[in-house]
């Protein structure tokens, strides 16, 4: 097992290198010269000029670049500066708590609400519940997440004034309830699908007639063989989906102005950030590598037949 | 032991013989071919009222690529400030945005962009992912190695960023460009950056058919490995594959909107229902003439509502598994 860990987290190096090397490259395909956004676009002179290109290593080849710009990530330096001046990983530090809470937040919704919805869906296959959860998730599916955000915000933000329509720098958990739930609709959606799908499947296997014939009561049959068995790719898919949340957090933020990571991610490609863009990046990137891997070590403890050598 | 209730699936343990008449058995014709599998799926797909009702709403979105002229005689970029939120008027059934412009002829014309961009997207990342996910399947070694870790690595960026990245690059060398050049833009950011979902489906799919018997049956009959994988190998791994195109044609069609909600869709001079519902948020936040994000947003919502129903009955009809419960 800690063989496995192992062997997957030297796996993670060439995904990481390779994800940044990629991000670098495209945003340094950009035109424009960064000297001059960096100062207002005022005209400097050229001793300044070689002098911030020196800081920036812009005279070196992209390459190098790349490497001057992993040795600052993986050692944490905390000279590293973006093209405003201003350290990279205190902005990212700043930001990411409260963008991993929106994150886990909708994670928590999703799995609870998937996966309750999506097992008594399952258990009753084809009855009415199963039908309108089939048809409100449908519908959920098909709506763009901003068109839902801005309608909730307006029902509940403006409207009713349940929530605070938007959430700002000072947040609390109660601020975020409505955007993590505008986040996590679409996975919600998907879980409860493959939650009633697994459950449903499940329900007909041979483990479970033989469950059945042992004479076990319905309610043991349903916790400890099918539900332990219908989770597993429920699991996967809950998992998976913290990186995509994070990256699905740019709309939500954007639309109930949460200064989370999200936000600082756009506004660093919009300017043309390049240190900023690649070290968010890189974030969003470790966490989809970590998640994975805690995903597949939970399927050994769901499922015994997995083991991992 | 009275008090034990028979369970659902307990109270029958053995098939009487007589549901099964031996003229029904003699009746099987053994000597006729078997149906392909397509037509199989075809024969399943025409009982399924999904499948009709995402068909319709397929047929009239496709309708509306074409003709637009059938569904409006609007001219959807024409705006006069006189008419601005001006209401619904013969021939004008949804009234006028904050440019004056006509929004029912803005929701008409406007399909041509949002289908064309999650078309093109679907076709790119769907070529791109069964290419590299056959080889990798079906050549193993360092082949699949190689590719599978380039997939990783692709598919470790957040689509969603990886496309914000992507656009606003091109749009900073190329500021001014035509329809087909936005269109095409944004197909390859989204393409770029989704292929790897395809290839892990498609090389799954692949390694788990190229051990089957009729694939030793083509090769002792002297198939070569090439013309094994393209006729016998890569159609029996479609399936997989077919039914996740019809949802990603779905999410590319909201990406599209997503992107243009950050004002990194296509350029604002192009009609597209994700320009029309990002001019609308601010109208939404204030809650007045909320009628201009509902009919761009109810025809995007329908739209990716029969792309998903097509690929639930895709998927209810290539799967032999669903179709025994």
């Amino acid at each position: 097992m800690w063989w496995y860990v192992g062997k997957r987290l030297l796996q993670t190096i060439p995904v990481f290198l390779g994800a940044t090397l990629i991000i670098f490259l495209l945003t340094k395909l950009r035109p424009g010269d960064p000297i001059l956004g960096l100062t207002g676009n005022k005209p400097v002179s050229d001793e300044v000029r070689q002098a911030l290109r020196d800081q920036y290593h812009l005279n070196d080849f992209v390459g190098l670049q790349w490497l001057y710009f992993l040795k600052d990530v993986i050692t944490f330096n905390p000279d590293f500066v973006g093209l405003d001046g201003q350290p990279v990983f205190q902005k990212i530090g700043n930001a990411l708590p409260v963008t991993a809470t929106l994150a886990l937040m909708a994670l928590a919704m999703d799995a609870i609400i998937g996966v309750v919805v999506g097992t008594i869906a399952g258990l009753r296959r084809n009855g009415w519940f199963d039908s309108s959860v089939l048809v409100v998730s449908l519908i959920l599916l098909s709506i763009p997440i901003f068109v839902l955000g801005f309608v909730l915000q307006f029902l509940f933000g403006v409207k009713f004034g349940i929530f605070s329509p938007t959430v700002g720098g000072e947040w609390t958990i109660g601020d975020l309830i409505l955007p993590a739930f505008v986040l996590a609709i679409a996975n919600i959606a998907t879980t409860t699908r493959l939650a009633r799908t697994s459950v449903a499947n499940n329900l007909t296997a041979d483990h479970v007639r033989t469950a059945r014939a042992k004479g076990l009561r319905e309610g043991v049959v349903v916790r400890n063989h099918v539900l332990r068995n219908s989770l597993v790719p429920v699991v996967t898919y809950i998992g998976i989906n913290l990186g995509s949340l994070m990256a699905g957090a740019i709309i939500t933020e954007g639309i109930f102005n949460v200064q989370g990571v999200g936000n600082l991610a756009f506004q660093a490609v919009s300017r043309g950030d390049t240190p900023l863009t690649v070290a968010v990046v890189a974030v969003f990137v470790m966490i989809y590598v970590f998640m994975s891997l805690i995903v597949d070590l939970i399927y050994a403890v769901l499922d015994p037949r997995i083991r991992y050598v | 032991m009275s008090d034990i209730i028979p369970r659902r699936g307990q109270e029958r343990f053995v098939a009487p013989l007589d549901e099964t008449p031996l003229r029904d058995i003699d009746a099987v014709d053994v000597e006729a071919v078997p149906e392909s599998q397509w037509r199989e799926a075809w024969k399943r797909l025409r009982r399924s009222p999904l499948f009709w009702l995402s068909a319709v709403i397929i047929a009239v979105l496709a309708l509306m690529v074409a003709f637009p002229g059938l569904f409006t005689s609007a001219d959807p970029n024409a705006a006069a400030l006189e008419n601005q939120f001006a209401p619904p008027s013969e021939g004008h059934p949804f009234g006028y945005n904050f440019q004056g412009a006509d929004i029912w002829a803005r929701t008409v014309y406007g399909a041509r962009a949002s289908v064309a961009v999650g078309v093109l997207a679907t076709i790119v990342t769907v070529l791109l992912g069964m290419v590299t996910g056959a080889i990798a399947g079906f050549y193993g070694g360092i082949v699949d190695t190689l590719l599978s870790r380039l997939s990783d690595i692709f598919f470790s960026i957040p689509l969603l960023l990886a496309a914000i990245v992507v656009i606003s690059v091109i749009n900073n060398i190329f500021p001014n460009r035509g329809f087909w050049a936005s269109v095409i833009i944004v197909v390859l950011a989204l393409a770029l950056f989704a292929w790897p979902q395809i290839t892990r489906q498609m090389r799954g799919a692949v390694l788990e058919v190229k051990n089957l018997e009729f694939v030793d049956a083509a090769t002792a009959i002297g198939a070569t490995r090439a013309s094994n994988l393209r006729r016998h190998i890569v159609p029996n791994a479609l399936s997989p594959v077919i039914v996740s195109a019809t949802i990603m044609l779905g999410v590319f069609i909201v990406s599209e909107s997503a992107l243009s909600f950050l004002g990194l869709g296509l350029p604002q001079g192009i009609v597209s229902w994700g320009n029309d519902l990002s001019d609308a948020q601010t109208l939404v936040r204030s809650g007045q003439h909320l009628v201009v994000m509902w009919v761009p947003a109810t025809a995007l919502a329908v739209t990716v509502l029969g792309f998903v129903l097509l690929g639930e009955a895709v998927r209810e009809a290539l799967d032999p598994k669903a179709r025994k419960s």
